[in-house]
């Protein structure tokens, strides 16, 4: 071989090489984009749907706003058409970004709060104590979770039927209807007060109670999506000084609940109630070593709906380790887990929702966004949707809870250290299943509401509740109970919704 | 091999290789048959060096084909496909088992002059199984289709076989898709069933002699990913994680004649998102020679 047919070998490799790199995507994902939409309704009589967290929608008033002809009035609609006459890329994004629904959005955000505080809390691991948690940076646990997006979602919707009750009363005209093009489409209601702001601020606070070393990110976002119904023409800024006035006063209604519901005593001592437990074999963690559950008495936090009527639902007594029941649930776990076909992994996978992860009850949020957004509601009937759906799967797990710290079931695999799980075991006694529970609540109210998914619900519904068999980390008694419970439950606030005015 | 694709994964080890100056003659085939037993029982979480005993040792062994075809005597084709398996000595999590990725090397010697020569490899790897990729530790892959270019520069004494090989590589990894629909990464949540998993790169020096029935050398290896996240605290590892490994290791082969034995031992001392894992791998040799006499 000549020295120049080295060299042209040399460089066709390096070229083959080089084309074969080249040809490859780099890597981005893609989450797709939501779609815009025009609300499919608005309400009018929205201001009158019942709420949650204030006794009377009059407890908070919402003073009357200046007469569209006064001179402070045009000066700020002036504003804001020069705003869009002069809007940034940053400000189109945000506009863009928030233009798909602020309920939904915020939904978004404390589901990705839930799952990067979702971890395993660090012990010491000579004593398998906690190390003393932050409480500025806390573990975001099943409870914690549900508890979160129930006053997150509740907030959002008394202080979004505040806001409707004065748009009606006042009735100051929409931007749209005084001659400008909102840059993205919305709802054709009052503008004042802002609905945009009032999500925003009572977002931003509930979550900023939870998440406490978030505070500038979440004030950022919430500064952003107040700013943003100026930039996209959809408000004026006193409209949005009055959205962000009324939603404070709701927010103080929420964080007051949220103090005095009994979560902070969640982790206190539990060993007296396992001395009690009326079970044969008790609960203990498989961790090596032996870990603490991370709050075993969240089953007394106070409930959403009726405390007498949901405690009537409290699961019964399950199989006593020792009754062929129970030996046959085992063995079926067993076989389950030893048998277990590629898709029965896809589906525990799928629903397994443990650490890192917004928790079974954030998937069932993101459900949630898919039907709100094929359904177009507007943000008060987005907000009731997941105020619905999440104080339902807050009971729920409270409820759950205290089945848990009251017969501390053990796992599969604490009997039978053959059971290998598809997921990482959860720390905490096995009945009941809170993946049936909450997945059959989940699907209860959702089928209420968007009765046209009944079908599909039906499947995403089975699939939860079966995933913890598949992964093999629950019985199939734990399990037909959890359904039970969260049927239950999923009635109470589907008869809520029946009644609370929104037709 | 995609050595950084392997680290909490299994180290599956090569045997009549990508990464060597050694090439069959036109029409020799090498056929090699390899088990792989690699174990770790403390890892990097990110940089914390720790140990789990809800995993106590982790253990990955692996068998596989890897032939080794000439097409001439300075354009060899190295093919492999390796079935894996995982298991734990603690805790609950399934083990996992399956046929893993098919790998084809191109491996052409591009310059050569006296003991000093230039070679460009090529290879890349598709999954040949339905495996379950996010399982990590226990995953026996990532589902990743792979594309890898590498520059191997060789120095071999003539007289006394002695040789000096360095080389280094770009990986490119293709995005995977995930039974889940939503996953954390960089503190970030993507409401998606698409991941995006780092490319790599790597770089490797080899000392040794190869002599006409034997070889022997020593080795250092360095791979790591150009980008992605950490481990977070008490968390599991994610395709999406930046594994880096520095490995140490021997290699040993003896073919006297158309059936031989290798061996390879390598260590990893230094690492971040990765187990610190001891290796080994033993493969027999046969060649085929369909050359006229």
């Amino acid at each position: 071989m000549t020295y120049t047919s080295m060299v042209r070998n040399l460089c066709l490799s390096l070229l083959l090489a080089g084309a074969g790199l080249t040809g490859c995507k780099e890597n981005t994902i893609s989450e797709g984009v939501l779609p815009y939409f025009e609300p499919s309704t608005t309400d009018p009589d929205g201001g009158t749907w019942r709420t949650v967290l204030l006794s009377s929608v009059s407890t908070i008033t919402v003073p009357a706003p200046t007469a569209i002809t006064s001179d402070a009035y045009q000066a700020e609609l002036t504003s804001v058409k020069n705003g869009i006459l002069t809007s940034t890329p940053d400000q189109n994004t945000a506009v863009n970004y928030w233009g798909q629904g602020g309920v939904v959005r915020w939904n978004q955000i404390a589901r990705q709060l839930v799952a990067k505080y979702n971890t395993a809390p660090v012990y010491n691991d000579a004593t398998g104590q906690y190390l003393t948690v932050d409480p500025n940076a806390p573990v975001a646990s099943l409870p914690f979770a549900t508890r979160l997006y129930a006053l997150l979602s509740a907030a959002q919707y008394d202080a979004l039927v505040v806001a409707w009750r004065a748009k009606y009363q006042y009735n100051r005209p929409s931007l749209n209807r005084q001659n400008i093009v909102t840059r993205v489409p919305v709802a054709d209601v009052p503008s004042y007060p802002s609905e945009g702001a009032a999500i925003a601020e009572a977002s931003a606070q509930i979550l900023t109670y939870f998440f406490p070393n978030e505070i500038s990110y979440i004030a950022a976002k919430a500064n952003e999506h107040k700013q943003s119904q100026l930039w996209a023409g959809i408000n004026v800024a006193s409209d949005v000084r009055a959205g962000e006035a009324l939603a404070a006063a709701v927010a103080a209604v929420a964080l007051n609940r949220a103090r005095t519901d009994r979560f902070s005593n969640s982790t206190d001592s539990w060993a007296a109630m396992k001395a009690k437990a009326p079970y044969d074999v008790t609960w203990e963690s498989l961790e090596i070593p032996s870990r603490l559950p991370v709050v075993p008495l969240a089953g007394r936090v106070k409930t959403w709906f009726d405390s007498t009527t949901v405690a009537r639902l409290a699961p019964a007594a399950p199989p006593l380790t020792n009754t062929t029941a129970f030996q046959t649930a085992l063995a079926e776990v067993r076989a389950t887990a030893d048998s277990r076909t590629r898709d029965q992994w896809a589906t525990a996978d799928y629903w397994n929702d443990g650490l890192a992860t917004y928790t079974v009850a954030g998937h069932w949020n993101l459900i949630a966004e898919q039907l709100i957004q094929e359904d177009r509601q507007n943000e008060l009937r987005s907000a009731r949707t997941y105020a619905l759906l999440n104080r339902a799967l807050h009971d729920v797990t409270t409820t759950g809870w205290q089945a848990k710290y009251t017969y501390f079931v053990p796992r599969p695999a604490q009997l039978d250290a053959k059971i290998k799980s598809s997921v990482l075991m959860p720390n905490n006694p096995a009945y009941v299943s809170d993946h049936a529970a909450t997945s059959a609540a989940a699907n209860t109210i959702l089928t209420y509401l968007f009765p046209a998914e009944t079908i599909w619900l039906k499947k995403q519904s089975d699939d939860a509740i079966i995933s913890t068999l598949y992964a093999g980390t629950q019985y199939r008694f734990s399990i037909d109970a959890g359904v039970q419970l969260g049927t239950g439950i999923g009635t109470l606030a589907t008869n809520w919704g029946k009644a609370d005015g929104a037709k | 091999m995609m050595v950084c694709a392997a680290l909490l994964l299994p180290a599956v080890c090569q045997a009549q290789m990508p990464h060597d100056a050694i090439y069959m003659n036109k029409n020799a085939v090498c056929v090699a048959g390899l088990y792989g037993h690699s174990t770790w029982s403390q890892y990097w979480e990110n940089s914390f060096k720790r140990e789990n005993l809800n995993i106590g040792t982790h253990t990955t062994q692996s068998v596989m084909v890897m032939p080794a075809i000439g097409i001439s005597k300075r354009v060899n084709v190295i093919l492999s496909l390796p079935y894996v398996w995982t298991s734990t000595s603690a805790g609950n999590l399934m083990g996992q088992r399956g046929v893993q990725d098919l790998s084809a090397w191109l491996k052409v010697n591009a310059f050569q002059r006296g003991g000093f020569s230039v070679h460009a490899i090529v290879g890349g790897s598709l999954p040949m199984g339905n495996y379950v990729p996010d399982f990590q530790p226990m995953s026996i892959g990532m589902q990743c289709r792979t594309l890898t270019g590498r520059l191997l520069l060789n120095y071999k004494h003539p007289a006394t076989g002695l040789y000096v090989t360095t080389h280094g590589s770009y990986g490119w990894r293709s995005n995977i898709r995930i039974d889940r629909d939503a996953y954390l990464a960089d503190d970030r949540m993507y409401n998606v069933n698409q991941v995006s998993v780092p490319n790599t790169y790597d770089a490797a020096l080899r000392v040794g002699v190869l002599r006409r029935q034997w070889q022997a050398e020593a080795f250092t290896e360095r791979t790591a990913c150009l980008s992605g996240d950490y481990i977070r605290r008490n968390d599991m590892p994610f395709p999406t994680n930046n594994a880096k490994a520095t490995i140490v290791g021997f290699y040993a082969k003896v073919q006297p004649r158309n059936i031989g034995v290798n061996a390879r031992v390598g260590q990893v001392i230094d690492g971040v998102n990765t187990g610190q894992s001891t290796s080994y791998t033993v493969g027999l040799l046969y060649l085929f020679n369909w050359k006229k006499p």
